[in-house]
């Protein structure tokens, strides 16, 4: 909820709520209704809460799980029936921004996990049709099991799945990371229930292959919005190279990001590294495999001593960018020749291969996900601090040198003046950096969760001050990051209000997602 | 050996079926308990040394979650570190499962801290135990699996501390805990 705004109305009263379980339970039976009386309902929060009201402040009436489409479609009639707010999701993994809570207290959780369907694997042209509960861990097992030669893209985490992770603009790390160029074709729900297909629609058997269709493209208005509910997504696979072979590069000194930055950006833009690597700091890198107690005993940043430490034990530097190379070997060959010249002008850099990184948790995971494999390794990092928790911030910056280091300047005093370590790494796009801070926090300690909120805060406020959307936002920040993008009076988002208010005329469709308000809410800004 | 990846598959295949029962056993538990360890520490090695049951490793996860899953076992105990724990409660939270007991091992400043909650009379005979055992805690924790391993509500919270030095293999932070069927 934005800080400060009113709370929202209540969503239906007790006797409405009761009479559309009722209707609701007819509709799915009794099991797949998950009501106050069910211990299952306290699945739906957030596991790493930053709000200390977090449990009456985001407690949903109910939870239902369909099994397919028909059934969607008589849920969304009763919900709008009774105007009762549905909440959408697929696997609902992405803990740091928000996890499987909605958005505000008394909506129906619509949760889609039963529908795991893998529609279609296409081997010839290199694609899948997936249902919203299909995780990367269940994808990749079936390519695998069926002797497939296709890759997915996994994200950081592997109980994630595909549909939720391209609709959040979620991000991979193999040359398929950039999921907004290879999601292909979706089939949504509109709040009417009609079923729409978009991209050249399976009438023409290329819905997968030529997202473009006729007419005006409307896929991306189902990207982070509340616009329908995506029930199946295409997306593309990548066939399996010759071959691949994982590298570290570290830089000893913190502001030598300048010199690396500069470097690396004419390899990203002309294609040398094709695949989206990850430049991750000291703490970032280490936290796979430590927990800081053991090299700082006190609060509060690592110190310099701590830093050097944490360095020499597990042969990191201050940056280490963790990538890839693909095809045959003469290739790779090639292009490590090419990157390693270019780089090699960066005071303080060393090379490293999978040869020397027998023990290395972060090397391992990140050479699994640059190699298609979905891995779990990442939770790791959460024992950082003991019992962790993280709050991600993300913002998307232009790829040079001098804003590299200023963001990086600012984000890492904002991370100490708050008490945290400056856990952090840029994403590598040809033409820009996701610069994504990873706030480790001690979970369920309310002091640090205030600590992080407020970390959040001020290094939104510090990226709105330097011109660098948000791509992204956590359930707690997504009417600052909307209100942030007010460019032309809010032009963006009343532009976005009028469709969303057109395509959900009763606002049923997952109230304030993205900083999305139906017009009956008062979160919505008056003309 | 199955790895963490395999684990989380497995239960997500569990938890897609949130009313549904899974396969029956083919071999009953002898005391209706899933027993997890992370044994990479010395801490960790001397609680598998002194357990009447031999624990299952957490590396082995998709065991963890075919066990916790069964009809006859209702109780499921570890000693690992804390993103195990989180990821294991919140698999086997969609399996009815609870938290009953909760208790963080954290070395710091050269000291030992436990800080455990459950049950006032089962927490306050662990405190009093590891307060003779000192760096030998977790031989304590193991002689009291079978009595934590009952149905309980939190309703305690005691802090012991004690001059113990960081074993060298050890991270310096673990979590024992008892998850129970609702």
């Amino acid at each position: 909820m934005k800080r400060g705004a009113p709370p929202p109305p209540a969503v239906v009263d007790a006797a409405t709520g009761k009479r559309a379980l009722s209707a609701l339970r007819a509709v799915l039976g009794a099991q797949w209704v998950l009501d106050a009386s069910s211990p299952e309902l306290a699945n739906y929060r957030d596991a790493y809460t930053i709000v200390d009201v977090h449990d009456a402040a985001q407690r949903p009436l109910a939870a239902v799980l369909p099994a397919d489409v028909k059934q969607i479609q008589k849920i969304l009639e009763i919900a709008g029936h009774y105007k009762l707010p549905l909440w959408p999701l697929s696997t609902a993994r992405n803990l740091g921004y928000g996890g499987a809570a909605p958005r505000h207290a008394g909506v129906l959780m619509l949760d889609l996990k039963r529908m795991k369907r893998i529609v279609e694997v296409n081997e010839q042209q290199a694609y899948a049709v997936v249902e919203p509960g299909v995780s990367y861990l269940d994808l990749h097992d079936h390519l695998r099991e069926t002797g497939s030669r296709l890759w997915i893209d996994p994200t950081a985490s592997g109980w994630g799945g595909p549909l939720g992770n391209f609709l959040e603009r979620g991000v991979g790390y193999t040359p398929y990371g950039q999921h907004g160029e290879t999601q292909c074709g979706l089939e949504v729900l509109l709040a009417d229930g009609t079923l729409v297909e978009t991209a050249t629609s399976t009438e023409t058997k290329t819905r997968t292959l030529y997202r473009y269709g006729h007419r005006g493209w409307i896929d991306g208005l189902f990207n982070q919005s509340n616009f329908g509910i995506v029930t199946s997504i295409g997306v593309h696979l990548m066939p399996a190279p010759a071959a691949y072979r994982p590298y570290l590069v570290t830089v000893s000194a913190e502001d030598d990001l300048h010199a690396l930055i500069e470097a690396l950006r004419p390899l990203c833009l002309e294609g040398v590294m094709a695949q989206r690597a990850t430049l991750m700091s000291l703490p970032r890198a280490a936290a796979y495999s430590a927990t800081r107690a053991v090299y700082q005993k006190t609060a509060g940043p690592l110190r310099e001593d701590a830093r050097k430490q944490l360095m020499s034990a597990l042969t990191l530097g201050s940056w280490n960018l963790y990538g890839a190379l693909y095809g045959a070997e003469r290739v790779m060959d090639n292009h490590w020749r090419v990157l390693e010249e270019a780089l090699r002008e960066v005071p303080g850099v060393r090379f490293h291969f999978a040869d020397t990184r027998g023990n290395d948790t972060a090397f391992s995971c990140r050479a699994a996900l640059a190699g298609g494999t979905p891995s779990m390794d990442e939770y790791k990092t959460l024992d950082w601090v003991g019992a962790g928790a993280h709050l991600d911030f993300s913002a998307v910056l232009p790829f040079d040198g001098d804003t590299a280091l200023s963001s990086f300047h600012a984000a890492r005093d904002l991370c100490h003046s708050h008490g945290f370590d400056y856990c952090a790494e840029f994403q590598l796009e040809p033409r820009s950096l996701r610069h994504e801070v990873r706030v480790i926090f001690e979970r369920d300690v309310s002091a640090q969760q205030r600590a992080a909120r407020d970390l959040h805060v001020a290094l939104a406020a510090r990226s709105v001050h330097a011109g660098q959307g948000s791509p992204r936002a956590h359930l707690a920040f997504m009417d600052d990051t909307a209100e942030s993008y007010r460019w032309n009076d809010n032009a963006l988002l009343r532009t976005t209000e009028a469709i969303k208010d057109v395509l959900d005329a009763q606002g049923v469709l997952a109230p304030g997602k993205a900083g999305l308000w139906p017009g009956r809410y008062p979160h919505r800004k008056k003309p | 050996m199955l790895d963490r990846r395999t684990f989380i598959k497995t239960t997500l295949l569990a938890t897609a079926l949130p009313a549904l029962t899974l396969a029956r056993p083919t071999l009953a538990s002898k005391v209706g308990l899933c027993l997890v360890v992370d044994g990479s520490c010395r801490d960790a090695r001397q609680f598998v040394d002194h357990c009447e049951v031999t624990p299952l490793s957490v590396s082995d996860a998709a065991q963890v979650l075919t066990v916790l899953a069964r009809d006859d076992v209702q109780r499921g105990f570890g000693l690992t570190r804390d993103s195990h724990f989180f990821l294991i409660e919140q698999m086997a939270g969609a399996l009815g499962y609870r938290v009953g007991y909760h208790g963080v091992h954290d070395y710091r400043d050269g000291s030992l801290r436990h800080t455990l909650s459950g049950a006032h009379d089962l927490v306050d005979g662990l405190a009093q135990a590891f307060s003779v055992a000192a760096a030998d805690w977790a031989v304590p924790l193991a002689s009291a699996v079978p009595a934590l391993n009952r149905d309980v509500t939190r309703t305690a919270r005691i802090e012991v501390r004690g001059n113990s030095p960081r074993p060298v293999d050890s991270g310096g932070y673990l979590v024992s805990w008892c998850l129970h069927r609702a």
